[in-house]
């Protein structure tokens, strides 16, 4: 017994190189970022403009116009990778998506409507904020009909509501907007786009992102007791009541600001965790980060994709993730269906 | 020695039903105690109670201290809660199942036990005779494993009071008796054990005493001999048993309805 009992301090390491090895493609995928577009430039050329030296156009080119994007392409997409992998440790389903409790889509109606109000353009600082406001409209509407101490299926009940309630906003919105116009920009900026964003943008939604991220990371061993239920992980001393709150706020915060820049784009917070979990043995409290990375690489090399692919007008980063994540996401299905015979999970 | 749990007219209401009303109840520790009752009697929403999973009436203390002073981390280090069905949601390693039971003594990631935390997780696996799967996914199990399993991570808790909400449910045949004396075997290393059972024979055999529940009530609490008769299980079960005598409490069998 004690020569087993010996053995306990090491028993089973999680793969030791995954985040340093994520970490490290997400930092080359940033500089293939800051030099890819109209204007390509080595990484030679992008640490030179960085470091100041250079000529003064490159500088321009990689510090105003790509830096912005770059920035804004890691940290939405790590949020939204962070954001899927609590919602699936907090209901316990690989299938569960960021957007389940409707605060993406809240943000999105709210920022529409001011679209169609014609109260800011597209790229305008009045449009996140606005959306971030929707975001957080979502919590309490989400509380105040589910209440403050529901179960999982009340409040997915809800978030379906609500969800429903701002998509049905959004098609208003877009009925009435003033002009084709309008109803146009609205179109494109649902899409999903990190083009023509300035540092402001980045300004406006790192602190949330920064903080919703933060939020998320808290609690994170209370996934690993969840995993035996709630009963259980409550009375492991996991006040579950208020993990959920803790999620619902983390994603709220963090996805609302995401979708507030970037408008909305999808599939990220499904595939990152997903792709993760075998590298982490399943755990869902050490999924969170590597997930986190894996968001970021993948909207990333969406991001650099979009400004690759040939095409007679752009493609929006929002309609390639959905384009690639939607297979992805049937083939999840498939394999729960084949798997339910054998495995539990 | 004190009573480690006293219960003071504990009552809980679901749904605006009555489910459990104004219980009184004192246990000794080092005791293995079965908790009996006919489906729907409220023995589950007891055990629930104990371990301050639903709001109660009253009051529940445990050596001394009340329930509701407890923040949760004391009260998860004190009571350790094996609920029904064994349920894991995702292929975790069964080792890491186990150092859950620590989870209540700060142990927030099982790859980084001190060594207390790492002796209390292999003793519990060694004596629940699941050493052996300690890195295999529970999702890949039998429900036996499983069981014993879980019944480690309760037992590597090292808590004073063990709740267990039919551990032997679903189990074969030989699982259930290891699963029950092993449960003895705690309770004579000083913990109170209450299990709850439907297995008439096993409480029989294997408790120090049983508690008996009908319609959201205690309607016995004693020894085995005193509390199970066969005007009992005729009122509150509604059956006739058979009864075979061995030195250890003899065996029940429920044989037909009364």
């Amino acid at each position: 017994m004690s020569d087993s009992a010996a053995r306990a301090g090491h028993a089973v390491k999680p793969r030791a190189g995954l985040v340093p090895a994520l970490l490290l493609l997400a930092v080359l995928l940033f500089i293939l970022s800051l030099g890819t577009g109209p204007v390509r430039l080595g990484p030679g050329e992008v640490m030179a403009a960085i470091t100041g030296s250079g000529p003064a156009e490159n500088r321009i080119i990689v510090m105003e116009i790509r830096l912005p994007r770059a920035i804004l392409a890691f940290s939405i997409g790590a949020m939204l990778g962070l954001s899927g992998a609590a919602m699936q440790g907090l209901l316990r389903n690989p299938l569960a998506a960021p957007s389940l409790f409707g605060a993406p889509q809240s943000a999105a109606f709210v920022a529409v409507s001011m679209l169609a109000l014609g109260w800011t353009d597209a790229l305008g600082w009045r449009l996140p904020l606005a959306a971030i406001g929707g975001a957080f409209l979502s919590v309490f509407l989400l509380i105040a009909v589910a209440g403050r101490n529901a179960s999982l299926l009340l409040l997915i009940l809800s978030g379906l509501a609500i969800s429903a309630l701002a998509g049905a906003g959004t098609a208003l919105a877009m009925n009435l907007a003033p002009n084709p116009f309008a109803a146009l920009e609205i179109a494109f900026w649902l899409l999903g786009s990190l083009e023509d964003r300035s540092l402001r943008h980045v300004a406006m939604a790192l602190p949330f992102i920064a903080a919703a991220t933060l939020l998320l990371l808290w609690q994170r061993s209370a996934f690993r007791a969840l995993a035996l239920g709630e009963e259980a992980a409550e009375s492991l001393g996991v006040d579950v009541a208020r993990l959920r709150m803790i999620v619902i706020a983390g994603v709220a915060l963090g996805v609302g600001a995401s979708v507030a820049v970037a408008g909305t784009i999808s599939f990220i917070g499904l595939v990152a965790p997903h792709l993760m979990r075998p590298f982490v043995r399943h755990d869902p409290a050490r999924l969170l980060v590597p997930a986190a990375l894996t968001g970021a690489i993948l909207l990333m090399a969406a991001d650099i994709a979009v400004r690759l692919i040939p095409a007679t007008s752009d493609i929006k980063v929002g309609v390639l993730t959905s384009i690639i994540g939607v297979p992805f996401f049937l083939y999840l299905i498939l394999r729960q269906r084949f798997s339910l015979a054998g495995d539990a999970t | 020695m004190m009573p480690p749990l006293t219960l003071e007219r504990v009552g809980v209401s679901l749904g605006g039903k009555t489910v459990l009303h104004e219980v009184s109840l004192a246990l000794q520790p080092a005791r293995l105690v079965a908790l009996l009752g006919p489906n729907g009697a409220g023995k589950t929403t007891l055990l629930r109670a104990m371990a301050g999973l639903v709001p109660a009436t009253g009051e529940i203390i445990l050596d001394g201290t009340s329930l509701q002073q407890l923040d949760r981390p004391a009260r998860a280090r004190r009571i350790a809660y094996l609920p029904q069905g064994h349920q894991v949601h995702w292929p975790l390693s069964a080792r890491e199942i186990v150092a859950l039971g620590r989870y209540p003594h700060g142990v927030t990631d099982p790859t980084r036990m001190n060594e207390a935390d790492g002796l209390a997780v292999e003793t519990a696996m060694a004596r629940t005779e699941c050493s052996p799967l300690a890195d295999r996914a529970v999702t890949t199990l039998s429900g036996g494993e499983r069981a014993r399993v879980m019944l480690a991570r309760v037992l590597a808790t090292g808590a004073p009071l063990i709740l267990a909400d039919e551990p032997t449910a679903s189990l074969d045949p030989r699982h259930q008796i290891a699963v029950m004396q092993e449960l003895k075997a705690e309770s004579r290393s000083g913990a109170l054990v209450i299990a709850v059972t439907h297995d008439l024979t096993l409480a029989s055999r294997l408790a120090d005493e049983i508690v008996l529940m009908d319609a959201g009530r205690i309607v016995a609490h004693g020894t085995p001999a005193e509390v199970l008769t066969d005007e009992r299980f005729a009122a509150i079960y509604g059956i006739r048993v058979l009864r075979h005598p061995t030195e250890d409490g003899g065996v029940i069998a429920p044989w037909d309805l009364a």
